[in-house]
């Protein structure tokens, strides 16, 4: 406590002196499973809960600093620690980043000071492409990642730009300085695939830093758009729920309860229906339940009865376990409502995961 | 009318998640104990009383023939009728086994073994291996081990350690090693499967044999030393049709089951719009180890590492609190379509456990572990309409 009203009183001295923003941050997903964690300048906490994937600011004077990132409980062995300089840099927010995940890559601190983007003598845009994607052998230069960057204005000017990257490299690239360009960031293993962060919009006269972080174990892999501390940009791939990454006619989601959903069919000829619906128990287990059913008293209802499946070695038994009812408002929106053992009644106000125009569920007669 | 549907749409909810009365299982039975000589060699196998394999000579299997599913009494007699051994088996639904009898009476006693066919398909232009070692040659420390090796053209492929009894269930696993099976190109080119000493490059034995494409085979060693001379022997054991690979698309939108695995379930959605290596996903149910009814996620990764990552959410509550849901990678594996009404979801990740604790897949075990799967919702096999599904 001292010693952190000590840094308090420091940085407050040093604000009003040659104090420089930096930026420290969590890309690590190995923290994921026991996060957040502690950060330490200096041996002070300036940090108590940095989560994956967040950045904060810090005011240090010019000079050598020393960081070290714990995490809880394991305040005597920090994940890792490193001493870095801070240097004043035209337009450059220096940044701290814990990378690794402990497993396939080592913890490790990435630190970007400017140094490497174009010199210029006044400040104006540049974009960094970091790759922080911890799987396994990507330091390997065999695995090694194209990073691009396509930056283009509304009259379409500008220009695209590649370069090899491996694990913890940084390609900086120099869109230019024409104004109000929009940037495309891409990651591409050749041959296979990649992943692109498209509508980024870079500052006006300083850098953007986009890395490539997950490890597909831990957290998915994704891309992020930094500036300074704020995070401008996530590309799709990172959400972590279903319903930010299901799109087909077929799934249908709760937007208050994003992590639980149900996969619906009717069947055209008759009026039966058919669904799942995936969701949690009380104990916080994924558990599934079929939905059986067909059109109910009006031709825009469907009644079910819901089965819970169990399997003991070779016997497998499908026991009834309440009810349900789904009202169609239209071909896009419904709500479901549950009732298991006779009293937990849960209701999911559904939205089609992907929209359709016409559906059979509003073509039956009844 | 509507109970009629209703019990139509059951039907289907029992097919994907209920038993399934599979008719029978497939089984081929084998002899390759070298017996003395006094017997003749030739063994005859009976299944529950009845005669499935008369008089097979040494290195011979029966025809291909149906079992029911469940317990079964094995029995092994020699040509003069003797009985060499028995064994009950559990036979389990939708299965192929081969039977085979084992042992000399001396280094090993006679046995009757039983291996698993694995279920993976063979593509074009490959063929596949399971292998089994019953050559019970007595050393001074044991059962004579070997290393396997299988050479095609300028190739090779070491198929790793080998026990006496590897490749049957007595082992606990009816592949000797990760490799499980060893499928190439054998266009025109003559293979060699080989036994080595451990630590030795040199051959004890080897066959040459021409592969074929769309075949299964099952490579032994065999013989005893005394009786038999070690061989290392290729059975032919079945051909069947390849299967293709095609690329996804919406028509493969729809809810998939394994017909051999009772309560595996996929929901598969296409999405269009989304990047290339993410145009699938889908919600996974299955069975955890304990017997409980959980659901995975899968999502397309043709991007990094993976072909498809399955990925668990935990600790959500029926509230839907998404802050205190865990997301995490639980195995790696591969989703192939070989049409719009047919799949092959197989799971496999190197470095991890195949079939992690608290998945959709507590229940299936090596070697069937892929997941065969067949469209039932939306009906039919032609790529689906998504104005049909609802």
């Amino acid at each position: 406590m001292i010693r952190t009203l000590a840094l308090l009183a420091l940085l407050g001295a040093s604000t009003s002196a040659a104090a420089i923003d930096v930026a420290i941050g969590n890309l690590a997903p190995g923290t994921l499973e026991r996060e957040p964690v502690a950060v330490f300048v200096d041996g002070d906490q300036v940090s108590r809960n940095l989560a994956y994937r967040r950045f904060v600011r810090l005011d240090l004077p010019e000079g050598s600093h020393r960081i070290a990132f714990v995490a809880p409980g394991d305040s005597a062995a920090p994940l890792v620690e490193r001493q870095f300089t801070v240097t004043a840099r035209n337009g450059t927010t220096p940044t701290v980043v814990l990378a690794g995940n402990g497993t396939t890559q080592p913890y490790s601190i990435e630190f970007h000071d400017g140094s490497s983007q174009p010199a210029t003598a006044a400040a104006r845009p540049s974009i960094s492409l970091h790759h922080l994607a911890p799987f396994e052998r990507a330091e390997a230069t065999d695995r090694h990642l194209v990073a691009g960057t396509v930056c283009r204005n509304n009259a379409g000017h500008g220009s695209t730009q590649t370069r090899d990257i491996v694990y913890r490299g940084e390609a900086v690239f120099d869109p230019g300085d024409l104004p109000r360009l929009l940037c495309t960031a891409s990651f591409v293993l050749p041959g296979v695939g990649g992943f692109e962060l498209p509508q980024l919009s870079l500052p006006p006269n300083g850098v953007m830093r986009v890395y490539l972080i997950g490890d597909a174990v831990n957290a998915p892999f994704e891309i992020i758009a930094v500036v300074g501390t704020e995070v401008q940009s996530i590309s799709g791939a990172g959400a972590t729920n279903p319903s930010a990454i299901i799109r087909s006619p077929t799934f249908w989601f709760d937007p208050d309860r994003p992590s639980e959903g149900v996969s619906l069919f009717e069947q055209t000829g008759n009026s039966a229906a058919f669904g799942t619906w995936f969701t949690f128990g009380a104990d916080g287990h994924p558990v599934w339940y079929a939905l059986v059913g067909g059109t109910g008293t009006s031709f825009l209802r469907r009644e079910f009865t819901v089965y819970e499946a169990r399997r003991a070695g070779e016997v497998q038994s499908l026991a009834i376990v309440g009810s349900a009812v789904l009202q169609y408002f239209d071909c896009n929106t419904a709500e479901l409502r549950v009732v298991l053992g006779g009293s937990d009644l849960r209701t999911l106000r559904l939205r089609r995961s992907r929209p359709v125009e016409v559906c059979i569920a509003l073509d039956r007669n009844g | 009318m509507q109970t009629n549907a209703i019990q139509r749409l059951a039907a289907i909810c029992a097919l994907a998640f209920a038993p399934v009365a599979l008719a029978d299982v497939g089984m081929a039975a084998g002899n390759l104990a070298p017996q003395e000589t006094g017997s003749g060699g030739v063994a005859t196998i009976e299944v529950d009383g009845v005669v499935r394999a008369d008089r097979l000579a040494y290195k011979q299997f029966s025809n291909g023939f149906r079992l029911r599913a469940g317990n079964v009494l094995a029995r092994a007699r020699d040509g003069s009728g003797r009985e060499l051994t028995t064994r009950t088996f559990a036979l389990r639904d939708g299965y192929d086994y081969v039977l085979l009898l084992t042992g000399n009476g001396q280094a090993a006693p006679y046995q009757l073994k039983l291996a698993v066919d694995h279920n993976y398909p063979i593509h074009a232009g490959e063929w596949t291996d399971q292998d089994i070692h019953a050559a019970p040659i007595a050393t001074s420390t044991g059962l004579r081990r070997f290393n396997t090796r299988v050479s095609c053209g300028g190739g090779r492929t070491d198929l790793g350690a080998f026990e006496y009894g590897d490749g049957t269930l007595d082992n606990g696993r009816s592949y000797h090693n990760s490799h499980r099976g060893f499928a190439g190109n054998g266009d025109d080119q003559p293979c060699i499967f080989r036994l080595l000493d451990p630590g030795s490059t040199a051959p004890v034995v080897e066959t040459v044999f021409q592969p074929e494409t769309g075949v299964r085979y099952r490579f032994f060693a065999v013989g005893d030393g005394v009786r038999q001379p070690l061989e290392a022997l290729v059975w032919l054991q079945r051909r069947e049709p390849t299967v293709a690979t095609v690329a996804p698309s919406a028509g493969m939108e729809g809810l998939w089951l394994d017909p051999a695995n009772p309560g595996a379930g996929v929901s598969i959605a296409y999405d269009p719009d989304a990047l290339q290596q993410n145009l699938i996903t889908a919600v996974i149910y299955g069975f955890d180890e304990t017997g409980r009814a959980t659901w995975n996620f899968l999502q397309s990764e043709t991007g990094l590492v993976r072909g498809v990552g399955i990925f668990e959410y935990a600790g959500g509550s029926p509230a839907g609190n998404r802050g205190t849901v865990r997301y995490r990678l639980t195995t790696g594996g591969t989703l192939e379509f070989h049409s719009c009404s047919t799949a092959t979801l197989t799971l496999r990740l190197p470095s991890e456990p195949l079939f992690p604790a608290g998945t959709a897949f507590g229940q299936l075990e090596p070697p069937r572990d892929a997941i065969r799967l067949v469209r039932v919702l939306p009906a039919g096999s032609a790529c689906s309409n998504s104005a049909n599904f609802g």
